[in-house]
C-alpha cells in the first residue's frame, strides 16, 4: 500500500511540471488566427465547409458534421447573405460575435462546434453547435421504483442542465476542466460553495489536470486515472448514473464530477456503505427503507461467503451440519467425483459465464441465456451427478444476493472477491475464511479515496452517521451532512424541537 | 521482488501446509448413537455404535470389545469403508451394569473431543444399551432419531431431569452437587422413560421411579408448561396443567450440627381434571382443594429428600449450600461431606396455586 501513496505522493508532487493547459494559454503568446492556417489545419477533412458570400467578403468555416442547420440559418446564413461590406462590422460587433486573436483557440473553437468568420483580417466565432444525443432516459443498469426516471445522457450540457434545475442555487459551482491530450474530452467539477470543502475540490482539480492520456471516454475510466489506490480491486469512487443520487450528493457536501460523452457521473470523497444505497431508500417510509438497505448488507455477507462457507463446511467441519440435512447432503454429495473446492469453483465459474454471456448479448437472448443457464445446467448438473444440489442453492444465492448491492461495478468486484474466498475455505476450512475477511478488512481499512477513509463512518467511528448509513433514519433526525465530506456547513436541517 | 516472493511463500504455505485434516462429508461415517456396557469378568467395554445410512432408512451398528471408546472407533475405521468421526454424537447411553462401576473415564473423551457437542444427551439403560440402540423399532424411521426426539419432548414436559454432557460434568465437577441422567429401558416395540438415574460422583448407585421423576423435576429445576397428575387419599384425580415450578432451597443456621435445609417448592397451575365431589365454584372449597393438593406434593418430596439423604446422594446440591454457609474452604474440607448432607436437618414446604378452574360451571 505504501507503494501506491508514493506514486500518488510523486504524482502530486511533479505537478507543478504540468500546469494547466488555460493558465498556458494566456500565459503563451500565438500568431493570430488566419484564413489560410485555418484552411491548412483542416485539410483533408471531408467535413471541413468554407463559404463566402455573394454580396461582402466576409468568410466562414465550420464542420458540418457539428453544426446544426437552424443555427446555420439564424446566425451565419441570415445576417450575411445580403448584407453589404459596410454594414458587416455592425453586426460583428453584436453578442453571439465572439473576436479571436489566437489562432488556437480558433482550431479549437472550430473543433468544439463553432463557425468561425473571417472578415478584413480578423476572426469572429459564433457557435452553431448541434448536439447530437440520445434524449434523457432512465438507466438501464440502476432503476428505482418510486422516484424520478431520468438518468443522465451522454451530452455534457444536457447532463449540467439536469443537475442546475434541481439545484437552483449560485452557490452552485462549475469547473471546466480538460483531459486528453487527443481527444480535448470536457471534464467538470460540481460543488457547491461553502457547503463542499474546499481542500477536495483542489485535491480532485489536481488529480484531473495532472492525468496525462490520449484520451478520455468514460467517466469510470478517468476515476481509475485518479484514484488514490490504484491497485485495490475496490472502486473508490462513487458512478452514478442517476441525477437525483448526484445531486443528493452534491447536497451532502460532496464533489461531483462529469465527463462530456460519459452518462456517468462521478462523486467524491466515496465511502464503502455509499456502495449499499440506493435512492429507492429516501423515497419509501423510512422503516422500509432500513429494511432494504440492512437487506442488502445480508445480501453483502452472502455474495462473498455463502459458497466459501459450504467449502469449508463440508471440506472440514461436518460437525456443523444439522444431521438431518447432513444426510442429505452426504447423499447428494455421493454422486460428485470431486472435492468440495473444485465443485465450487467449477459452478461459480459456470454461473459468471452465464452473467457475462447475458450481458454481452441483446436483452432479449440474454433472457434465454437466463433459462437455459438456471433451469437446464442447474438440474442436469445435479441429475449427471456434476454438482450437489445445495451447492446450487449456495451459487445460486450468493449470485442473487450480488444483485442486490445498487452499484454494478462493486457488485462485480464482490463476486470477484468470492471466488478468493472459495479457495481461503478449501484449503483451510473456517480459519481460511476468516483469514481471508481479515485481509479483506485490512485492505478496505486502508483504502482511501482523495485522502478521506473509506471505512467511515466505521473507521474513523462516527456514530451519529449511522442513522444515514447502515439504516435510513427518519428525515427529521437527519441534521447533519455525512461526516465524511467535512462540509464546511454540515447543519442540514433545523433541529426540531 | 520482495513482494513477489512473499507472494509466492503465501501461496506455497497454502498448497502445502494445509488440507491434512480434510473430512469431506461423503468420505465420513457419522456416529449419531454410542453405548457403552460392561464386559464380564473384565474391565474392557462393549462399545456400540448406531451409523445412520445416508438415506436415511437403514443403519450401520458397529460394535466392538475395546479399552475406550476411541480406541473402538479406530477399530471400526478399520472394517468399515468410510472415516468414522463423532462429531455428529446426539446421544451416549451406558449399561446399568457399567454405570454402577462410574461413567467418568468413559465420558472423559467427550469433553475433551471439541468436535463434540456439549448439548449430547446421557442417559442410564436399565439392561443392555447396545441391544438397545441396535434395535430398529418399527414406526420410527430411525432409532437415532426416535431416541433423540423422544428425550428432548420428555425433558421439555419435565418428565426427566436436563441432563446432557454439559450438566454432567458441571455436577460431576462441582463439590457438592451430583450428576443425574434419565433412566431408559427398552420394550418389546418401543424404548420406555423409566425414571431419574441417581449418581453418587460418577457411579450410578440409585433410582426415582416414574411416577415420582417428575416432582423431581420440581425440586431440581425451574419447569414451565409441566403436567402433574395427583391422586388424593379418596382416590381422587386431580390433573393440573401447564405449571410454573418455582424452587427454592436455603440453608439456615451458623454451625454444622445447627443447619438446617429448607426446601420450598411452588407450583401454580390450572385444573384441567377432576374427578371428585367438591363444588369447585365456592372460593371455600378452592382453597381446601390446592391445600389438599400441598400435602400430596410436600409428602412426595419429604419422601425423595429422605431417599437422597437415606442413599448418600445429592442431586439437589444441598452440600453446595451447606459449603457456603461454612466459614472456609478448608472447614468444608476438613469434614465428611456425604455425612453432612445426609444428616442436615430437613423442612419441606409446598405450595400449589391455582390460577383457573376451567370452564366447567356448576350450581
Amino acid at each position: 500500500m505504501s507503494l501506491f501513496r508514493k506514486m500518488l505522493s510523486a504524482i502530486i508532487v511533479t505537478k507543478p511540471d504540468h500546469p494547466n493547459e488555460q493558465e498556458d494559454e494566456t500565459i503563451e503568446i500565438n500568431e493570430p488566427p488566419s484564413y489560410e492556417h485555418t484552411l491548412q489545419e483542416f485539410r483533408n477533412c471531408m467535413d471541413f465547409t468554407e463559404r463566402s458570400f455573394p454580396s461582402n467578403s466576409a468568410k466562414a468555416v465550420y464542420l458540418t458534421t457539428l453544426a446544426g442547420n437552424d443555427e446555420l440559418l439564424r446566425d451565419i446564413v441570415g445576417p450575411f447573405h445580403a448584407t453589404k461590406d459596410d454594414e458587416l462590422p455592425a453586426i460583428l460587433g453584436q453578442a453571439p460575435y465572439e473576436r479571436i486573436t489566437d489562432s488556437k483557440v480558433c482550431i479549437k473553437d472550430i473543433l468544439s462546434g463553432k463557425a468561425v468568420i473571417f472578415y478584413q483580417n480578423e476572426a469572429y466565432s459564433v457557435d452553431i453547435a448541434n448536439s447530437v444525443g440520445r434524449s434523457i432516459v432512465q438507466s438501464e443498469t440502476e432503476t428505482v421504483i418510486a422516484g424520478p426516471h431520468d438518468g443522465f445522457v451522454e451530452n455534457l450540457s444536457q447532463n449540467l442542465s439536469v443537475i442546475r434545475k434541481r439545484i437552483r442555487s449560485t452557490h452552485l459551482k462549475i469547473i471546466r476542466l480538460q483531459v486528453g491530450e487527443i481527444t480535448k474530452t470536457d471534464v467538470v467539477v460540481i460543488y457547491l460553495e461553502d457547503i463542499a470543502n474546499k481542500d477536495y475540490v483542489d485535491l480532485l482539480v489536481e488529480r484531473i489536470q495532472s492525468v496525462e492520456v490520449d484520451s478520455v471516454f468514460e467517466a469510470n475510466m478517468l476515476v481509475q486515472l485518479i484514484d488514490d489506490n490504484p491497485n485495490s480491486v475496490f472502486p473508490q469512487f462513487m458512478t452514478t448514473e442517476r441525477p437525483d443520487s448526484i445531486c443528493s450528493k452534491i447536497l451532502g457536501g460532496r464533489i461531483a464530477c462529469f465527463v462530456d460523452g460519459s452518462p456517468t457521473g462521478i462523486s467524491a470523497p466515496t465511502s464503502f456503505f455509499e456502495f449499499f444505497s440506493s435512492p429507492d431508500d429516501y423515497y419509501q417510509r423510512w422503516h422500509l427503507g432500513t429494511a432494504l438497505r440492512l437487506l442488502r448488507f445480508f445480501g453483502f455477507i452472502i455474495t462473498i461467503g455463502f459458497t466459501a462457507l459450504y467449502v469449508s463446511v463440508t471440506t472440514f467441519h461436518y460437525e456443523m451440519i444439522p444431521h438431518t440435512m447432513l444426510l442429505n447432503l452426504t447423499e447428494s454429495r455421493n454422486k460428485v467425483p470431486f472435492p468440495p473446492l473444485i465443485e465450487a469453483l467449477l459452478m461459480e465459474a459456470t454461473i459468471e459465464l452465464l452473467r457475462e454471456a447475458g450481458a454481452r448479448l441483446p436483452t432479449k437472448i440474454g433472457q434465454t441465456i437466463g433459462i437455459v443457464g438456471g433451469i437446464v445446467i442447474g438440474q442436469a448438473a445435479v441429475q449427471a451427478g456434476f454438482t450437489s444440489n445445495i451447492l446450487i442453492i449456495a451459487v445460486a444465492s450468493s449470485a442473487i444476493a450480488s444483485f442486490t448491492i445498487p452499484s454494478y461495478i462493486m457488485s462485480a468486484t464482490l463476486r470477484l472477491i468470492r471466488f478468493g474466498l472459495i479457495m481461503m475455505a478449501g484449503f483451510l476450512g473456517n480459519l481460511g475464511l476468516l483469514i481471508g475477511m481479515g485481509i479483506l478488512m485490512i485492505h478496505i481499512a486502508g483504502v482511501t479515496n482523495l485522502g478521506a477513509s473509506y471505512l467511515t463512518p466505521l473507521a474513523p467511528m462516527n456514530k451519529k452517521d449511522w442513522l444515514d448509513t447502515f439504516v435510513r433514519g427518519p428525515f427529521a433526525m437527519l441534521n447533519k451532512r455525512p461526516s465524511e465530506a467535512r462540509s464546511v456547513n454540515s447543519t442540514k436541517q433545523k433541529k426540531k424541537k | 521482488m520482495r513482494a513477489k516472493i512473499s507472494v509466492f511463500i503465501l501461496i506455497a504455505v497454502l498448497f502445502l501446509a494445509s488440507c491434512s485434516d480434510q473430512k469431506i462429508i461423503e468420505r465420513l461415517g457419522f456416529t449419531r448413537l454410542s453405548a457403552f456396557d460392561s464386559v464380564e469378568n473384565s474391565d474392557d467395554i462393549r462399545v456400540t455404535s448406531n451409523i445412520p445410512k445416508a438415506d436415511q432408512k437403514g443403519r450401520f451398528i458397529l460394535s466392538s470389545v475395546a479399552r475406550t471408546s476411541k480406541e473402538a472407533r479406530i477399530t471400526f475405521s478399520r472394517e468399515n469403508n468410510r472415516r468414522i468421526v463423532s462429531g455428529q454424537l446426539r446421544m451416549v447411553l451406558f449399561g446399568d451394569s457399567l454405570a454402577g462401576k462410574g461413567v467418568w473415564k468413559h465420558m472423559d473423551t467427550f469433553v475433551r473431543d471439541s468436535a463434540i457437542s456439549q448439548k449430547l444427551f446421557i442417559a442410564v439403560v436399565e439392561g443392555n444399551a447396545g441391544a438397545l440402540i441396535s434395535k430398529e423399532y418399527k414406526p420410527y424411521p430411525t432409532t437415532s432419531d426416535y431416541l433423540t426426539r423422544l428425550v428432548e419432548t420428555n425433558m421439555d414436559a419435565g418428565l426427566i431431569p436436563k441432563a446432557n454432557l454439559f450438566t454432567f460434568t458441571r455436577d460431576y465437577m462441582n463439590d457438592g452437587v451430583d450428576p443425574v441422567a434419565p433412566l431408559i429401558k427398552q420394550d418389546a416395540k418401543s424404548v420406555k422413560m423409566t425414571g431419574v438415574a441417581l449418581f453418587q460422583d460418577d457411579r450410578y448407585v440409585g433410582r426415582i421411579e416414574q411416577n415420582k421423576s417428575i416432582i423431581f423435576s420440581f425440586l431440581h429445576r425451574k419447569v414451565t408448561g409441566a403436567d402433574l397428575s395427583i391422586s388424593l387419599d379418596d382416590g381422587e384425580q386431580i390433573m393440573l396443567g401447564n405449571i410454573t415450578s418455582k424452587r427454592k432451597l436455603k440453608v439456615t443456621g451458623r454451625s454444622l450440627d445447627q443447619m438446617k435445609l429448607s426446601v420450598h417448592v411452588e407450583l401454580h397451575g390450572s385444573i384441567q381434571e377432576y374427578t371428585g365431589d367438591l363444588d369447585l365454584s365456592e372460593g371455600a372449597n378452592q382453597m381446601k382443594l390446592e391445600s389438599l393438593m400441598s400435602d400430596s406434593l410436600k409428602k412426595t418430596v419429604t419422601e425423595l429428600v429422605d431417599m437422597f439423604q437415606r442413599k448418600k446422594v445429592d442431586p439437589l446440591g444441598m452440600g453446595k449450600l451447606i459449603r457456603n454457609r461454612m466459614g472456609s474452604y478448608e472447614e468444608w474440607k476438613a469434614i465428611d461431606q456425604r455425612k453432612a448432607v445426609s444428616e442436615i436437618e430437613v423442612e419441606v414446604e409446598a405450595v400449589v396455586r391455582v390460577k383457573d378452574y376451567g370452564l366447567l360451571q356448576e350450581d
